[in-house]
């Protein structure tokens, strides 16, 4: 049996790892080094690996959740931890200047995988930042043929991530 | 507060002698390149052409996952991760705390040798600038 | 008589012409009028975007031309237009900027425009949607707040000290007319009334329309029978309204693939499934066709091995 495993991808700084240690039964495990680039101007670190965490259901079954780097000089991450996996979370930034841009990036990125086991996009700041919604956001979408959730979410909120992770499970292929 | 990282004109020079040093050495070497601890090349030597920028982000990558997986068994202190392939040998170490180097060499070397010169080099680096 | 709209967008960006496209549902949900879509000459409401050149001369030509079509002027430079411009829309393209304008339009007399042909395919039942959507716009319009008390849902009128619950408003027969149903909560004084609703969990016109059309005894739909297959393409904002777990597999299925009835209530109990699709279909989500499948069996095998590993995470992560 393959690795049973969620991916949280999306921009630098989103709260990937946030979202996992929400679900995770350790506190996980990251890849965080220093930023030394622009990005450190809004970020002190930044993952270069990959984000691990765990979830354990009553058999005993493990249920890995992966978050990617966020920056694209690491795509060849986002390559390997895709591979295999049940769902892909996409968690975009509201306050960024351009997030549907942003969308565009992860959904061609992860083009092949969507199509085959599905993906969630979790909108994050909208509270502060409203625009692009919702609407906006389904009819980027749209465009490209793709239905998939899209969620106004807090990635502090245990509940949200929980949700976000419901929602992918509700629309994946494997259920 | 920002840590960006700013190599003058003067380090970089400085550097890519040691670099060079490094490779003319007869130890196998034929690639070596200080990188940024997130991934960007900062100054590289080479006989061979390499793709610094794509190699940068992956012995980043790797360094962080050695160090990460090093912590969870419980050894501390990752001091060099080791790529042992078919023809050859790729050697990432830390330099300081927002630097790496990372060394292509030939499988016909004496890996502690090779390891050894890594190790020194990195020292004098991080005498040098008081990392 | 009914007002008919059809909107056009006219030399705007893909991008804000898909925007619009996207509301005109929400918009005809809410306005007493029909509202659509038009590609072609048949609109009587243009939305101009006047930064462009096109948009420009469009405009001027409109300006002279002693037209039947309302125009809607939608820039950042609206030097140059003229005066006595009626409606204005300035960029960057917001959704409720948009609903707001519309409804405004969809109040000016029926008598300034030429009506547009109106468009075939409205659903049975369509007309009673609105007015229920509506009656609760106007509530909340002037004024009313919803609050959760003694396990319902109420509206509550401050002006007239009165409260609607989801019985009061669902037998009605003709909304616009008969009597509202009072609750004891009306016997509060207006001290009362303000003191309870900063104690109160309140709750807002989204969630207020999602809860009363879930729990509208009556279905609005004139016909959930077995012939109709459901589809959704947008989920409602989650945040702005009271889901139950359950109700976010209903809206997976939904999302995937057109659903009939039957296959539904096999994963669900069906009041709640009846009240789920009002709920969808009150907020414009749903889309409706006549069965296609010629198939009402639900491939009993798939179900039960997908129930195994994501049953167990939900589970697991307390939401099963």
């Amino acid at each position: 049996m393959s690795d049973l495993k969620f991916i949280f991808t999306g921009t630098p700084g989103v709260g990937k790892t946030t979202a996992i240690s929400m679900i995770s039964e350790f506190d996980p495990v990251v890849t965080d080094v220093l930023t030394t680039d622009e990005l450190s101007e809004q970020k002190e670190q930044t993952t270069v690996a990959m984000d691990f965490g765990e979830i354990t259901l009553e058999d005993d079954e493990k249920i890995r959740l992966y978050g990617t780097p966020g920056q694209r000089r690491f795509k060849f991450m986002w390559e390997i931890l895709i591979d295999g996996g049940l769902g892909l979370v996409i968690l975009i930034d509201n306050s960024r200047e351009n997030p549907l841009e942003d969308l565009d990036i992860y959904l061609d990125n992860f083009k092949d995988f969507i199509l085959d086991a599905g993906a969630v996009v979790g909108v994050t700041r909208m509270q502060t930042h409203p625009s692009p919604d919702l609407d906006q956001y389904y009819a980027c979408l749209e465009k490209r043929g793709l239905d998939l959730p899209v969620l106004d979410i807090d990635v502090r909120d245990k509940d949200d991530v929980i949700m976000l992770l419901d929602a992918l499970m509700a629309i994946s292929d494997y259920d | 507060m920002s840590s960006r990282l700013k190599i003058s004109d003067e380090a970089a020079q400085y550097l890519e002698s040691q670099l060079k040093e490094l490779i003319s050495d007869g130890n196998g070497i034929y690639a070596a390149l200080i990188i940024s601890i997130d991934g960007h090349p900062l100054v590289k030597q080479s006989q061979d052409d390499i793709h610094e920028s794509k190699l940068a982000a992956m012995m980043s990558s790797l360094l962080a996952l050695g160090e990460s997986i090093a912590r969870e068994s419980g050894q501390e202190l990752c001091q060099y991760v080791i790529v042992d392939n078919s023809d050859g040998f790729l050697v990432d170490l830390r330099v300081g705390e927002r630097m790496l180097l990372t060394v292509l060499a030939r499988k016909d070397t004496n890996l502690g040798m090779l390891l050894s010169a890594c190790k020194n080099l990195a020292e004098t680096i991080i005498q040098r600038f008081k990392l | 008589m009914e007002k008919v709209f059809t909107l056009s967008a006219c030399c705007m960006s893909e991008n804000d012409e898909l925007v619009l496209q996207s509301l005109i549902n929400i918009i005809d949900l809410r306005s007493a009028a029909h509202w659509s879509f038009a590609t072609d000459d048949s609109a009587n409401v243009l939305i101009v975007d006047i930064d462009s050149i096109e948009g420009r001369q469009l405009w001027t030509g409109l300006d002279s031309s002693g037209q039947d079509k309302i125009a809607i002027a939608y820039g950042e430079n609206m030097n140059g237009l003229g005066d006595n411009i009626q409606y204005l829309l300035d960029k960057p393209l917001r959704s409720k900027k948009v609903i707001d304008l519309l409804e405004k339009v969809s109040n000016q007399k029926l008598e300034n425009i030429g009506a547009a042909k109106a468009s075939a395919g409205a659903y049975a039942g369509e007309g009673h949607r609105r007015k229920f959507v509506q009656k609760i716009q106007e509530l909340f319009d002037s004024g009313a707040w919803g609050v959760r008390y003694k396990d319902q849902m109420l509206i509550i009128n401050g002006a007239n000290r009165e409260a609607y619950t989801v019985g009061g408003l669902s037998d009605l027969g003709d909304l616009a007319e008969a009597p509202e149903m009072s609750m004891e909560i009306s016997e509060l004084s207006q001290a009362d009334l303000t003191s309870a609703r900063e104690r109160l969990n309140t709750y807002k016109y989204d969630e207020v329309v999602w809860y009363f059309s879930r729990f509208h005894s009556r279905s609005l739909m004139s016909e959930l029978s077995d012939n109709k297959e459901f589809k959704i393409r947008r989920w409602p904002n989650l945040k702005k309204i009271n889901y139950r777990k359950e109700d976010v597999r209903l809206f997976g299925m939904l999302m995937k693939n057109w659903m009939s009835m039957n296959r539904l209530v096999q994963s669900e109990e069906e009041k709640s499934v009846i009240g789920l699709l009002n709920a969808l279909y009150i907020t414009g989500f749903l889309q409706l066709r006549v069965d296609q499948s010629n198939n009402t069996q639900m491939n009993i095998q798939e179900e039960g091995e997908t129930r195994g590993l994501y049953s167990r995470i939900r589970r697991r992560l307390g939401i099963a």
